[in-house]
């Protein structure tokens, strides 16, 4: 019995003693305008027509009191879903568990944290938006994002996926899966290059999961 | 000993059984570029485009697909039925620029009764959704969705969609106290004042014969969904007793001796 319980005490003090090693990822979702985005980062810039007017009910809300935190809300935005992948340690065991000579030992194994990235789009009349898409430092991109709207309180989000490296005509209609809402939407690349944009049909709220086009290549 | 025993039927059905090997998915086409795949044996199947798997809406199990009829992008349109726990019901596929797209049609989770939609009575060619206040014009393909509500307007009851004028734009949604006209992608314009002590009286026969028919279809083995079967003898009531009417107002419905009022509030405008 004193074994065992030794064996456990000691694997659960290397457990967090490499626990701690393990940096602690940021999966706030971060809000930001387009207005205010450094043209030099934007990794794709999206015109969007919306057929009928989304709701345009503009809010700041400031948090936090050391570090100051400001969220937007009341009016279209992108979500765009990020990835980072850590080392995180699994437990195993030695032996068998009855037998009091178990074993328990930390095994290495790749944790994926996702983060999301929350862009407001600029509004240029009643109608059409532009929006950007940003990297966020130190995280990955899903190459993909949701157009996030509302009209008359009804939420709607429709799904796309892009690429830089290969081309397609990126200029299209799309109607979106929940009420129907129409839209035409145009991509252009930084530097006026040509990339591919595809309409991804992912289920509403979940970017990344694309249904078809899952990084268009 | 035991062992012995137990893997002696086991081997010996292994042999019996031989040409099919129900291991291994099986592939069927579908129509353009749109196949089923699956295990033989299970009745769940996944839809692959161009030889990738499509999971529209993150579901990628379906109970049901199959072609309605008119094709989109040169490729047919599928109604399908998602396995329940994708938490996605019935959905209309069609193909854009290359895409396939889905849209909700139904938001009823159910294998057991899924919600194929219930025929207009005196329409050829449209599926009301009743729950989802949607409807489909098996025709074409194309889904409306009617919006109950007025801007800003907080609404208890939950609409159910009980009829759509000839012309496909116009939609009557029953609710608890009214019938609301609404015009698609507009909404609300009219509300027949047919109230809750009428509908009460009116819909007594349909609730007797759902709870007839759910309880028959239990004696059977069967379980349907009685609330949904109550809603759509409810939307056959309504049309066998109102009617669609085009005046210099625009579509009305009309019935029960009962005059449409146009609401308050006008129908979402362009700012």
């Amino acid at each position: 019995m004193p074994l065992f319980q030794g064996s456990r005490g000691l694997a659960l003090a290397c457990m967090l003693l490499l626990a701690g090693c393990a940096g602690r990822a940021d999966v706030y979702e971060k809000h930001v305008r387009a207005e205010d985005a450094e043209p030099a980062d934007v990794a794709l810039t999206l015109d969007v027509a919306f057929a009928q007017a989304p709701d345009y009910e503009p809010k700041t809300n400031e948090y936090g009191s050391e570090t100051k935190r400001l969220e937007y809300s009341g009016y279209p935005s992108l979500d765009v879903p990020f990835y980072q992948k850590g080392v995180g340690f699994d437990l195993g065991v030695l032996g068998d568990p009855r037998a009091l000579l178990a074993l328990p030992y930390p095994s290495p194994a790749i944790r994926t944290t996702a983060a999301q990235l929350k862009i407001f789009g600029e509004r240029l009349d009643a109608t059409h938006y532009r929006f950007v898409v940003l990297p966020r430092p130190g995280w990955s991109s899903m190459n993909s994002f949701q157009v996030a709207f509302a009209i008359n309180g009804r939420r709607e989000g429709m799904t796309f996926a892009y690429s830089p490296k290969t081309v397609c005509e990126s200029r299209f209609d799309v109607t979106t899966p929940t009420y129907g809402f129409g839209m035409s939407v145009a991509a252009s690349f930084p530097g006026g290059k040509p990339g591919c944009l595809k309409a991804c049909d992912a289920r509403p709220g979940y970017p990344g999961q694309c249904a078809f086009f899952s990084g268009v290549d | 000993m035991l062992g012995w025993a137990l893997l002696v039927p086991a081997a010996a059905h292994a042999q019996a059984a031989a040409p099919a090997p129900t291991h291994l998915k099986a592939t069927e086409p579908l129509g353009g570029a749109f196949e089923l795949e699956g295990y033989p044996e299970s009745n769940l199947r996944q839809i692959k485009y161009r030889g990738k798997v499509y999971r529209p809406l993150n579901a990628y199990e379906f109970i049901y697909v199959k072609a309605l009829g008119p094709m989109q992008g040169c490729q047919p349109m599928l109604l399908a039925v998602s396995n329940d726990f994708m938490g996605v019901g019935t959905i209309l596929i069609a193909v854009q620029n290359d895409t396939p797209l889905a849209r909700v049609l139904s938001p009823t989770v159910d294998i057991r009764d899924p919600d194929m939609g219930l025929a207009q009575p005196g329409r050829q060619d449209l599926l009301l959704f009743t729950a989802g206040a949607r409807a489909l014009v098996t025709s074409t393909g194309q889904v409306l969705w009617f919006e109950h509500a007025l801007p800003k307007e907080y609404v208890h009851s939950i609409p159910l969609l009980v009829s759509v004028s000839p012309d496909n734009r116009h939609g009557a949604l029953l609710l608890d106290n009214e019938i609301r006209l609404s015009v698609s992608d507009k909404g609300p314009y009219a509300s027949v004042p047919f109230t809750k002590a009428m509908q009460q009286n009116a819909f007594k026969a349909a609730w007797d014969q759902s709870y007839a028919q759910a309880k028959q279809a239990l004696h059977e083995g069967k379980r349907i969904d009685q609330r949904r079967l109550y809603a759509n003898l409810k939307a056959e009531w309504v049309n066998r007793n109102f009617r669609w009417q085009q005046t210099q107002d625009g579509w009305q419905f009309i019935g029960q001796g009962l005059k449409p009022v146009a609401l308050a509030g006008k129908p979402r405008q362009e700012r």
